[in-house]
């Protein structure tokens, strides 16, 4: 939004897409899988950064490590 | 001799100035013209033989630094032309005519008495509307308006008449008009509608005007920034404070990281998609400006001191007031008394308020400078997350908030605006609405920029309609929303959804055999169709439509405003 730098929204989505392409391209169903999940819920961190210091880059990997916790509550992905 | 009335227009002379009043008369008043100009060979200028005067004065740059300046005094404007391309001239704002008219105390739109050439400011209410008869004409063409139209639909005292233009007459003291209506009016000043810049009727340039104490003939193809920088350039020379033509100001170097924890907009949270029964928004009345009159954000009070410092490396100094702050709360304060007197006047103070903030950030901005536009941003991210954490303290959700607006749902709104205003001594504005819609992209994220909802005075739509649709989508747009009108709460909205598909059959109907108005889109003033090889421009005839283009954009539309369904 400001006057030099892109605007935050593009560049998260852009990440994403740079992370469905590379799980794709792996043939990993389980990261693809675990991405489309953290898009999801990208913008919910969005709203909470947006005042921070925080590079898109940053704000996927929150993304994907709080689904990542989620699915650990209980053991869960210990099996 | 004696006249008395209204000060319309302002005419130049030799030696004096020509003040037109309403009702076409007109009185000359001997004046000669400031000019003032940093130079060391005064007596050079001086030499010219309608430079009459000079004195030598001091005055301060916005550091505070020493300016010795001459003021010379001239017979004309001929002469101001000559010796401004040859000596470094300063204070060309407010423009010279202005300063002149000031010093005669004759400000346009003003109630003045001439007796034998001396002028008499009457006093009146501050906030009265001058009594000027005032016009806007408008040419129309089969696609809309059109300079070269031979029909006029004109607005005379907030009645619209319409007729041929061969059969137009009518005589007032100012008159915004297009094309060959401008030769059928009788008016000391005709405003040409092609070479306006700003977004205001008539009314809200006799209010700039007003305020900017400038004539309204100077404004009639000026920016909203010329009227800004006008009121801000007025509190500059009451303090002396030299108002250059241009600033050389350089932004302080900053790191990358500074830049990126510096150079942000405002707080925009992704909506809850949906529609969301009983609400309400709050919005902070005039947001930016009233930060920047808080917070003493100007040029010159930015890192002058560190009174107030802030996390994004800039700070503030509080010893003495900014000019724009001055100037923008005197602005603030008329445009809150004129709200609910005259909001036509009240909008076009809102426009120059709109405009402060972006003003500090450019670059030939006289009195802004990047950090200032930067405070501004900082501040209003801060306000908006106060306002954010108090929602939820009080037990409301936050469904929806942009920049200077909040959505919320839950019972304690009325006491969530009380706090709000005590926590941030900014005053807030709230509104229920019995529904709203917050929409999604084609992808099914959240769109933040766009939404409808009712609430008691009408609906309220945003980011849906736009000037540059297709007639007949700005219509079947107006139509849907009407449909939506009757909804009182989301579940008999969900009920619509025949009624509104039944619209879109309508509407794409009619694209099929509509008539060539439907097909015209506006972009710049210019009016479009999109013909089987693109788009054409409408003036030239109508030469056919391209049908999927506009079944397009209605299907489009549709899915945008009732999608979430």
């Amino acid at each position: 939004m400001g006057r030099t730098q892109a605007p935050l929204t593009s560049m998260v989505d852009r990440e994403m897409q740079i992370l469905l392409r590379v799980a794709d391209r792996a043939r990993l169903i389980s990261l693809k899988e675990l991405s489309l999940e953290a898009i999801g819920r990208i913008r919910e961190l969005q709203n909470a950064a947006y005042d921070e210091l925080l590079d898109p880059r940053d704000l996927v990997f929150l993304a994907l490590l709080s689904v990542l916790a989620e699915r650990c509550e209980g053991g869960g992905v210990r099996g | 001799m004696r006249v008395e009335g209204y000060v319309v227009d302002a005419i130049p002379g030799d030696g004096y100035v020509t003040l037109v009043l309403d009702g076409h008369k007109a009185a000359n008043v001997r004046t000669t013209f400031p000019l003032y100009a940093i130079t060391q060979k005064p007596e050079r200028v001086m030499e010219h033989p309608d430079v009459v005067d000079h004195v030598e004065e001091v005055w301060r740059d916005l550091d505070g630094r020493e300016v010795r300046l001459h003021r010379f005094e001239l017979r004309n404007f001929r002469a101001y032309r000559y010796v401004s391309r040859r000596v470094r001239t300063v204070n060309q704002l407010p423009t010279p005519l202005s300063q002149t008219l000031a010093r005669l105390r004759a400000f346009p739109f003003k109630k003045v008495r001439i007796t034998e050439g001396k002028v008499e400011l009457l006093q009146e209410d501050e906030l009265a509307f001058p009594q000027v008869k005032l016009a806007s004409v408008s040419t129309v063409d089969w696609y809309g308006p059109s300079r070269w139209g031979s029909e006029y639909v004109a607005v005379l005292d907030g009645k619209v008449v319409r007729g041929k233009v061969k059969d137009l007459k009518l005589k007032v003291d100012v008159a915004e008009c297009s094309g060959i209506s401008c030769d059928k009016i009788d008016a000391p000043v005709k405003l040409r509608m092609e070479e306006r810049r700003s977004p205001v009727s008539v009314r809200g340039l006799v209010e700039w005007s007003l305020l900017s104490r400038t004539p309204i003939r100077e404004l009639a193809q000026a920016t909203i920034g010329k009227v800004l920088t006008t009121n801000e350039a007025w509190v500059a020379l009451s303090r002396k404070i030299v108002v250059w033509d241009v600033v050389p100001r350089v932004e302080k170097p900053k790191t990358l990281t500074q830049l990126k924890g510096a150079d942000k907009g405002g707080l925009v949270l992704f909506p809850k998609v949906g529609c969301h029964d009983q609400v309400v928004q709050v919005d902070f009345s005039s947001m930016y400006p009233s930060l920047i009159v808080k917070y003493n954000i100007s040029a010159e009070t930015v890192d002058a001191c560190e009174d107030l410092t802030t996390e994004i490396g800039h700070s503030i100094c509080f010893r003495e007031r900014g000019i724009v702050p001055e100037a923008l709360s005197w602005l603030l304060k008329r445009r809150e008394a004129l709200r609910s007197l005259d909001p036509e006047r009240a909008e076009a103070i809102k426009w120059i308020l709109v405009a402060s903030f972006g003003y500090l950030g450019y670059r030939n901005s006289r009195f802004g400078r990047i950090e200032a536009y930067e405070l501004v941003t900082y501040f209003a991210r801060r306000t908006l997350r106060t306002a954010i954490d108090l929602a939820r303290e009080l037990g409301l959700e936050v469904l929806h908030g942009i920049v200077d607006s909040l959505i919320v749902r839950g019972s304690d709104a009325d006491q969530f605006s009380s706090k709000l205003t005590e926590l941030t001594g900014i005053g807030v504005k709230t509104e229920i609405m019995d529904w709203v819609v917050l929409t999604a992209r084609r992808d099914g994220l959240p769109y933040p920029g766009r939404y409808l909802g009712r609430t008691r005075g009408g609906m309220k739509v945003k980011g849906v309609q736009r000037s540059n649709q297709p007639r007949i989508v700005q219509e079947f747009l107006g139509e849907l929303v009407e449909l939506m009108e009757e909804a009182e709460n989301c579940s008999q909205l969900r009920s619509l959804r025949g009624k509104g598909r039944e619209l879109l059959s309508k509407y794409l109907q009619r694209a099929v055999s509509g008539s060539p108005t439907d097909y015209v889109l506006w972009v710049r003033g210019v009016p479009y169709v999109r013909g089987p090889m693109g788009f054409y421009d409408a003036r030239y005839g109508y030469g056919g439509r391209y049908l999927p283009y506009y079944l397009n954009y209605i299907r489009r539309v549709y899915e945008e405003v009732f999608g979430w369904l």
